[in-house]
């Protein structure tokens, strides 16, 4: 293995703009371990092809709850679940989170991001982050769960205990994390609770009903996938349209194409999501004694699976760095690949379309206000201080 | 872009148009390029991009993957979404053979 602790994803100007590290990253230290507060014995991969490969063999590189600390008492479903019983999980899943079923909720993202839009539309400028990205996917999210959206504020503290615990070090960290996950679990179980003797019309119960191979899910397992989704589900797509609004803030000609061709936003969706890659790694831990471009890695080692690099390394795209939104090719995995591919892949696309279009149908110039320095947070690319002006 | 998007699914005349469009298998012995599709069920992880950019060639069936899979001809007219299928798929789980 390399010894490339110099190389560093965590300083605040390697996080707003990754590309360069991610470059030297893979062209001198591909099989490596960074510096950095998470990063002691875990080794990165960061070219496309090893990428890949640890995606797509998964009796190799497992998902096995040891390769990452998210404050959960029972393996993430199907996360945390390696084959074969993640199959059986993702087919009782992936019913529910098809287009088919994605498309009948479109009116009301559509409804709800005009709501939001009026709200800041005349006032000439807003905080994206606070007025925008965050309300939208939680509160659709919450609703679609069947989560109590009065409670919204308070479920968005919890999921921000976990993702992004206010600590300075690695221990106070990890028990801040572990706190909030208990009190998910519990909020989770009373609303599990009360579908059990009620049934409405929402995720919850539906999985309350479902079957995996003709066997009903336990109660914990409602409560375990009604957390990863709590996970899942809220900054992942926040970041997503945090990260696409800032890059068509400070680039003119992209966004004022997305303005008069609207039929463009779906392909520069995924052309954004190449480009930014706002979900950067995913984990693994190996699971055999294995070998990455000739680095032997023992078995038991964590692995960072570094997407935002494999999505712009040249050894597999045409001119990675420039954001082409006709690029003929964009087999970008934003989303993951391999049995875990993002399962709420088809609710994102649609929310940031949907987002992306009522935007710049109602505010088609916008920019960064005047001296600001975007701040992005680690792993998950929220920005919190995304200040626009019109 | 070529295509103008839109998702397509598993409804009965969308399944049956593209069965129309593309039968199994064309007579041989034909003049011009045969260009056949097919995917790999066991590498398909359903990310849609196929059927986003080929909706013409498939469509998502209930659980989000990609349907039909069977190898198919293309109609000529058709072959620029096979192509852009086959280059977005990041599964790698479209194969397109072409004959002359
Ligand atoms: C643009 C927004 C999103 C991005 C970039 C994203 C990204 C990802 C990635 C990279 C993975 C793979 C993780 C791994 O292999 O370890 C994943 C998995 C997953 N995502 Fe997303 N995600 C997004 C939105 C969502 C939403 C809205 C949901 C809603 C429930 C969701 C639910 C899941 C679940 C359940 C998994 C685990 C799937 C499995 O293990 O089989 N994601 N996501
Ligand atoms: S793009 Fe590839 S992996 Fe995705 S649904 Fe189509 S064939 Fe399957």
């Amino acid at each position: 293995m390399t010894d490339a602790k110099k190389y560093s994803l965590e300083p605040p100007e390697v996080a707003r703009n990754p590309h360069d590290t991610y470059r030297e990253i893979r062209d001198n230290a591909p099989v490596a371990e960074l510096a950095g507060r998470s990063q002691t014995g875990a080794v990165t991969l960061s070219r496309h092809e090893d990428v890949m490969r640890a995606f797509q063999t998964p009796e190799v590189f497992s998902s096995d709850p040891g390769a990452i600390e998210i404050g959960n008492i029972r393996p993430l479903v199907p996360l945390q679940i390696d084959p074969p019983h993640h199959r059986k999980h993702r087919k009782a899943l992936d019913p529910l989170f098809a287009p088919k079923q994605m498309s009948k909720h479109e009116p009301r993202v559509r409804e709800l991001i005009r709501d939001l839009i009026d709200k800041v539309v005349d006032q000439g400028h807003c905080n994206f982050h606070d007025d925008i990205a965050e309300p939208l996917p939680s509160t659709i999210f919450l609703e679609l769960l069947g989560l109590p959206v009065s409670r919204v504020d308070e479920f968005l503290a919890l999921k921000d205990g976990i993702i992004r615990p206010p600590a300075r070090s690695m221990e106070e960290r990890q028990e801040k994390v572990k706190a909030t996950g208990q009190k998910i679990y519990a909020a989770l179980e009373e609303v599990v609770e009360a579908r059990m003797a009620q049934r409405e019309d929402d995720f919850l119960s539906t999985l309350i009903d479902a079957e995996v191979e003709g066997q009903p899910l336990s109660r914990d397992d409602v409560v375990d996938i009604g957390y990863l989704f709590f996970l899942a589900g809220l900054d992942t797509v926040s970041a997503s349209l945090e990260c696409m609004v800032a890059f068509l803030a400070q680039n003119p000609g992209h966004r004022q194409r997305l303005v008069d061709e609207p039929e463009v936003i779906p392909h520069a969706v995924e052309e954004m999501l190449r480009y930014e890659s706002p979900v950067a790694s995913a984990a693994r831990i190996t699971a055999i004694d294995t070998e990455v471009n000739g680095c032997p890695i023992s078995a038991g080692t964590r692995i960072q699976v570094l997407i935002g690099s494999a999505n712009t390394d040249e050894r597999a795209w045409d001119g990675p760095d420039e954001v082409d939104f006709d690029r003929e090719s964009k087999k970008h995995i934003a989303f993951g690949a391999g049995v875990h591919r993002c399962l709420g892949s088809h609710l994102a696309r649609m929310e940031l379309r949907v987002a992306l279009e009522e935007w710049h149908a109602r505010v088609p110039h916008y920019r960064l206000a005047d001296g600001l320095e975007l701040q992005f947070s680690q792993g998950i690319r929220q920005i919190d201080n995304l200040k626009l002006v019109w | 872009m070529a295509t103008g998007w839109k998702y397509r699914t598993a409804e009965a005349e969308t399944a049956e148009a593209i069965d129309r469009r593309c039968e199994p298998r064309r007579p041989l012995g034909l003049r011009f390029a045969l260009m056949r599709i097919r995917v790999e069920t066991e590498l398909c992880q359903g990310h849609g991009r196929c059927y986003m950019l080929a909706p013409d060639l498939f469509y998502a069936d209930d659980d989000g993957y990609c349907h039909p899979t069977g190898e198919r001809t293309v109609p000529a007219e058709l072959a620029d979404q096979a192509r852009r299928a086959l280059m977005n798929c990041p599964e790698d789980a479209i194969i397109l053979t072409e004959e002359t």
